[in-house]
């Protein structure tokens, strides 16, 4: 089952982090991780992260002690790329507004 | 109490499109496979889209896990946007595309300065300056 995996630096000062985790089967993606990153006292942390971990699509929302702090479904029996494209959508219309929520709680 | 950096509408405009252009690489790796045995799996990646003759191209460096690795970068594949709502964007096929012989740099200390070299070797090739860029990444 391929394999990919990687982090991709979002912003010139090294801040900001995407690190991605993906399976696929025969070109299929059968399970995915997104998560978007910031960086709190030098360290990278989760800000909010897709994935179809525990057999069903969501979005966790996390504090700064690593904590989730809201598990949401992503609705509508999708299939994982069907999800994967939603948690796509979402993460670019509203990464500010989790990264605000994640320093601002 | 750590405060929020701010971050102002240029940057915060660069982050959704590198997002953006993550995404897209997956979708580049998913299809084209053999794209990863060039790019290690684990590796940090930064990105950059450019336009030659109209086509947009996309431009990767990676720089391995491993410690000390530098970084390194090839051309990942000509730009296709199949973003949730997006229609399939059609071009001239750039040759390396119908050979399977990406250009490709390697060794430099940022992702930037590969990105740069792998540019400069691209204009060379095509004898071509690329025109415009999308976007500039990592």
């Amino acid at each position: 089952m391929p394999e990919i995996e990687f982090d991709v630096v979002l912003d010139n000062a090294e801040l900001e982090w995407m690190r991605m985790r993906l399976t696929t089967v025969r070109g299929r993606v059968v399970t995915y991780t997104v998560q978007y990153e910031t960086t709190l006292d030098g360290q990278r942390v989760p800000v909010v992260r897709f994935d179809n971990a525990h057999g069903f699509p969501h979005r966790d929302l996390l504090n700064r002690s690593g904590r989730i702090i809201e598990k949401r479904p992503i609705p509508g029996n999708l299939s994982p790329e069907a999800a994967l494209a939603q948690g796509e959508i979402e993460i670019r219309r509203n990464w500010p507004r989790y990264r605000a929520a994640f320093f601002g709680d | 109490m750590t405060a929020q950096r701010d971050i102002d509408p240029a940057e915060a405009a660069q982050i959704t499109e590198r997002i953006g252009q993550t995404f897209d690489f997956v979708r580049d790796a998913i299809a084209n496979p053999r794209m990863l045995e060039e790019i290690p799996n684990g590796s940090t990646l930064g990105f950059r889209d450019i336009l030659i003759e109209d086509q947009h191209v996309r431009l990767t460096a990676y720089r391995p896990k491993q410690p000390d690795a530098q970084w390194d970068a090839r051309v990942s594949g000509p730009v296709v946007d199949t973003s949730p709502g997006q229609s399939i964007e059609t071009g001239r096929q750039l040759p390396w595309v119908a050979t399977g012989r990406y250009p490709t740099v390697a060794g430099y200390e940022t992702a930037e300065a590969a990105l740069d070299a792998l540019e400069a070797a691209i204009s060379a090739t095509e004898q071509t300056e690329p025109k415009t860029r999308r976007a500039v990444g990592a």
